[in-house]
């Protein structure tokens, strides 16, 4: 284990890359979380169902992923406006904990349905092809993937948009309302359950991009949404439930930390991290675990 | 006497789960609807442990800990202190039970979906630390042979007798413990976290001695289910046990059954299971876990609070019809 200035770059910058999806996924969490007061545990499937479609795409039709990627988006966040208007909308004022079970349900189905049509037809692992896959930018001291460059500037792009939408439109503002204080929002005018449906189809469209973006750098399958999915939970508890700027420091950080300790502990601690983190958090501050904003 | 007393009711039904199986033994000696009838009345007891940490409010999505060491333990016991596997099956699920206490110390504060997702982290932790840190004895990713229960030389269709009631017994007992705990101050204390932390602490409940205890005993009744499958039907454990899936199905056992009751896990298991051995043969594995996810679905959103109840109301419905003087209920 020699650690020279290029190692540690390269550490750093992969942590960047996989911090870059943890930070999209966990936006999606904690945006429906803050509105609905909903743990989606089944997020992690609805980024590998952004996966598979932006992979037929370009697997069988020959679309470039990159523009697959938003016919992706787009798809996977009808679903989750279906997902929302005939499941959790009926669960609203029902114990919590049916919410759980819910998600449960829709973890069983989507992870079965994308492996029915998936497992037959590809072997239990593909991954997303670009046509830049072999070519690199030289910076000397690393070299650099086109893909990696891509990847960062589609995630940080969507994310300044998301940023505009929230902070500059008066769909934004509508989020954000419902999100403080609902009965209020809900005295103001503010239709909360068409905010519900459209946070939550933001929310699935952000995890289908992280999902797309992950098929890139990653061979995935039908069940690989859980880890992500689940790191991303410990993501949004580190950086406040429901806080979209937590999710964005937290997802960033948490993708160098894992990149580092992967590095000095071993590939196998690399999925055990996050509980590390979380435990350790849970710990020392449990009172900073529910500050929640906007 | 007064407990004895306070739990008539269940006695009669622990006697019938008990005689009814047995009766069964006498007119099939099949050997897959042996094994089956045994995975469910090992995965019963699983249930039931997922069940009672439930009962006090705690929603685990990490239960699969509690089922893996337990059996890695009872194993290890087994084939490396040489302890007959029978003794190893109530000595190994201490590990599971003091984890329970850990993970419960660690998580005292979280409620529902929060609990949910560090109970699932814990669980990841654990596959890490068993296929690591303890590789030298847990074998790694390969994992380890079981030795069984039943002595050796024995033919396999007694070997299938007799581990169909050994499970059955357990799952019984393991019935009877819990229904004793959940009639008993302690369960009732247990429902008064389940509804309200706070106004139960204002009630002079101490909430995380409470939550400990649950965690505890649910952790060492999972452990027995853990080490029961792998003595008898599995006979070998890899870290594979440490995943979603094991977590999931107690969930959906006691869903089917209807959650805090103590018959529930054991109606739902033996439902669901004979449902998906069913469906395995007809529509295939990923269709029937469909199928199983669209119910549950269904079930949440239209009977949330599971099949059992509305069982009860059935048959004390067909009860009050047979004895025609009853009194009739307004």
């Amino acid at each position: 284990m020699v650690l020279d200035a290029g190692t540690l770059l390269r550490i750093l910058l992969w942590g960047l890359v996989s911090g870059s999806v943890y930070m999209l996924l966990a936006t999606g969490i904690t945006l429906i979380f803050g509105v609905m007061k909903v743990v989606n545990f089944a997020h992690g499937e609805l980024m590998m169902t952004g996966a598979f479609v932006t992979f037929i795409l370009s697997h069988a039709f020959g679309l470039n992923p990159y523009v697959g990627v938003f016919v992706s988006m787009a798809a996977v966040g009808v679903l989750g406006i279906v997902i929302e208007r005939v499941g959790f909308r009926r669960l609203r004022g029902t114990a919590k904990i049916n919410e759980i079970f819910f998600s449960i349900a829709l973890i069983l189905i989507l992870q079965n349905a994308l492996a029915r049509i998936f497992v037959p037809r590809f072997r239990e692992y593909v991954q997303i092809k670009t046509p830049y896959a072999t070519e690199v930018l030289d910076l000397g001291l690393i070299t650099l993937r086109y893909d990696f460059v891509i990847l960062l500037v589609l995630a940080w792009a969507t994310l300044l948009g998301l940023w505009v939408v929230l902070y500059r439109t008066g769909l934004g503002r509508d989020v954000r309302g419902t999100s403080q204080n609902r009965t209020a929002a809900m005295l103001m005018g503010i239709r909360v359950e068409r905010v519900d449906m459209l946070t939550f189809g933001i929310g699935a469209a952000l995890g289908a991009l992280a999902g797309s973006l992950y098929g890139i750098i990653n061979p995935f399958g039908p069940y690989a949404g859980t880890l992500p999915a689940i790191k991303a939970f410990a993501v949004i508890i580190l950086g406040g439930l429901g806080s979209v700027r937590g999710a964005v420091v937290g997802g960033l950080l948490y993708g160098i930390v894992e990149s580092v300790a992967t590095f000095f502990l071993g590939g196998s601690w690399r999925d055990a991290i996050a509980f590390v983190l979380l435990i350790v958090v849970l710990l020392t501050r449990p009172q900073g675990l529910f500050r929640e904003g906007a | 006497m007064g407990a004895l007393r306070r739990l008539r009711r269940e006695l009669i039904v622990a006697a019938l789960m008990l005689g009814l199986p047995l009766l069964l033994l006498t007119l099939v000696r099949e050997l897959f609807v042996l094994q089956v009838l045994t995975f469910v009345f090992i995965f019963a007891i699983y249930a039931q442990s997922w069940n009672l940490a439930a009962h006090s409010g705690q929603f685990s999505l990490g239960h699969a800990t509690f089922l893996g060491l337990g059996s890695y333990a009872s194993i290890i016991a087994a084939s490396r202190l040489g302890l007959a596997p029978a003794v190893a099956l109530f000595v190994g699920p201490i590990l599971p039970a003091l984890a329970g206490f850990a993970i419960g110390a660690l998580c005292r504060r979280l409620r529902e979906a929060y609990f949910g997702m560090v109970t699932f982290g814990c669980t990841a932790i654990v596959q890490v630390l068993v296929v690591e840190q303890f590789g030298w004895l847990t074998n790694r990713w390969d994992g380890l042979d079981a030795p069984r229960l039943a002595p050796e030389g024995l033919p396999v269709e007694r070997v299938a007798v007799l581990n169909y009631v050994i499970s059955l017994a357990l799952m019984v007992a393991t019935y009877l413990v819990v229904a004793a705990i959940i009639r008993s101050r302690i369960g009732l204390a247990f429902v008064a976290i389940h509804d309200n932390e706070t106004v139960a602490a204002a009630a002079g409940v101490s909430v995380v001695r409470y939550r400990l205890l649950a965690m505890g005993v649910a952790g060492y009744i999972g452990g027995v289910a853990g080490a029961l499958n792998g003595h008898t039907l599995t006979r070998h454990i890899s870290p594979g046990v440490f995943g979603l899936e094991d977590s999931i199905w107690p969930v959906l056992y006691s869903i089917a059954g209807g959650l805090g009751t103590p018959e529930g896990p054991i109606l739902g298991t033996l439902l669901v299971r004979v449902f998906w051995e069913w469906a395995l043969r007809r529509i295939g594995g990923f269709d029937s876990l469909i199928l199983i996810g669209l119910m549950l679905a269904l079930v949440v959103t239209a009977l949330p609070r599971g099949i059992y109840p509305v069982f009860a109301r059935a048959t004390a419905a067909l009860g009050a019809r047979l004895t025609p003087n009853s009194v009739k209920q307004p």
